[in-house]
């Protein structure tokens, strides 16, 4: 008689939830999960910069005058304080005072950051000037449009949204099948699959190879970062 | 060319109006690396894993997008006719 499917017990552990809030893939690192935690790191970071590179620092924008920005940013920021260090960057370097409406705002093309120090600025903060005629002076960045914008954004809310998974997974670790036990997701699947294996058939097999328990595993054995604990 | 000299990383957009639809492809790639190290009890088969899942993510977007393209082009029109 085949063993049912075997799952780690549900634990809460909520260091590497805050680890993996701070920075992404380091709850798992924290939980010794080395390999798994810089996975997730390099997938998680490298969406929400690749939504930088993609779109611009206009993507991550908590004061925007679009709105799809500003809802975005609710997102963008599971991703932890990388996302809340490079609004704040953006907010406070990038931006400045329109002197005409008295409330701060991104660049257009033609205006450039009169720095408080200047002393055409008659305010002790940056204000945003006319750049000057025949010059290469313009604003900081260029604000994304268009598909660029919505592929940047789709990036970066892409990378918050599966930290918050990741964080979640973190806090409360355990639930994945023990490595070489049959997967099943429901009891009826695990009878199922049992049954099958008891008459020599392969019901109840998903298409995940790397849960068959015949699997071969590679050359070498599992190495530790391979089987979780 | 002026486009490509005035980009500053991190900062500027990038001039991919025209082939955006080729940042799926990365997008596809990154959401399976984080999904499948979170998902499989063991890395052991984990390249593989990331592949398929890609493969499945973009052909789900194509039959998507083909099944939209035939419903806007094709049968919205015989649905509701446009009237000159």
């Amino acid at each position: 008689m085949a063993k049912p499917p075997t799952y780690e017990p549900l634990r809460f552990n909520p260091v590497a939830g805050v680890l993996a809030f701070l920075i992404p893939g380091a709850g798992h690192v924290y939980m010794g999960q080395v390999t798994r935690g810089l996975l997730i790191g390099a997938g998680v970071l490298g969406l929400f910069f690749g939504g930088m590179l993609i779109g611009g620092l206009s993507i991550v924008d908590s004061r925007s005058p679009r709105m799809e920005n500003r809802i975005s940013f609710y997102g963008q920021v599971l991703v932890g304080p990388a996302a809340i260090i490079v609004d704040r960057v953006h907010q406070s370097m990038f931006k400045a005072v329109d002197e005409r409406t008295r409330a701060t705002r991104a660049l257009d093309p033609g205006e450039v950051i009169l720095p408080a120090s200047d002393p055409r600025n008659g305010r002790n903060v940056p204000i945003i000037a006319r750049a000057t005629p025949g010059t290469d002076e313009g604003p900081p960045y260029v604000k994304s449009l268009g598909k660029v914008h919505e592929i940047g954004l789709l990036y970066t809310l892409v990378a918050g949204m599966l930290n918050l998974i990741v964080i979640i997974d973190a806090t409360f670790p355990g639930g994945r099948l023990v490595p070489g036990a049959r997967r099943a997701t429901t009891p009826v699947a695990a009878d199922a699959a049992a049954q099958a294996a008891a008459s020599g058939g392969t019901g109840g097999r998903d298409d995940r190879p790397d849960d068959r328990p015949d699997a071969p595993e590679p050359a070498g054995g599992p190495s530790v970062d391979d089987v979780e604990v | 060319m002026d486009a490509l000299l005035a980009y500053t990383p991190l900062l500027d957009p990038i001039d991919a109006h025209r082939f955006w639809w080729l940042l799926l492809v990365p997008l596809a790639i990154l959401i399976s690396v984080v999904y499948k190290a979170l998902r499989l009890p063991s890395l052991g088969r984990y390249p593989r894993g990331v592949a398929i899942m890609t493969m499945q993510v973009l052909g789900g977007m194509f039959l998507l997008g083909a099944a939209a393209y035939i419903f806007v082009v094709h049968l919205a029109p015989i649905v509701l006719p446009v009237r000159p």
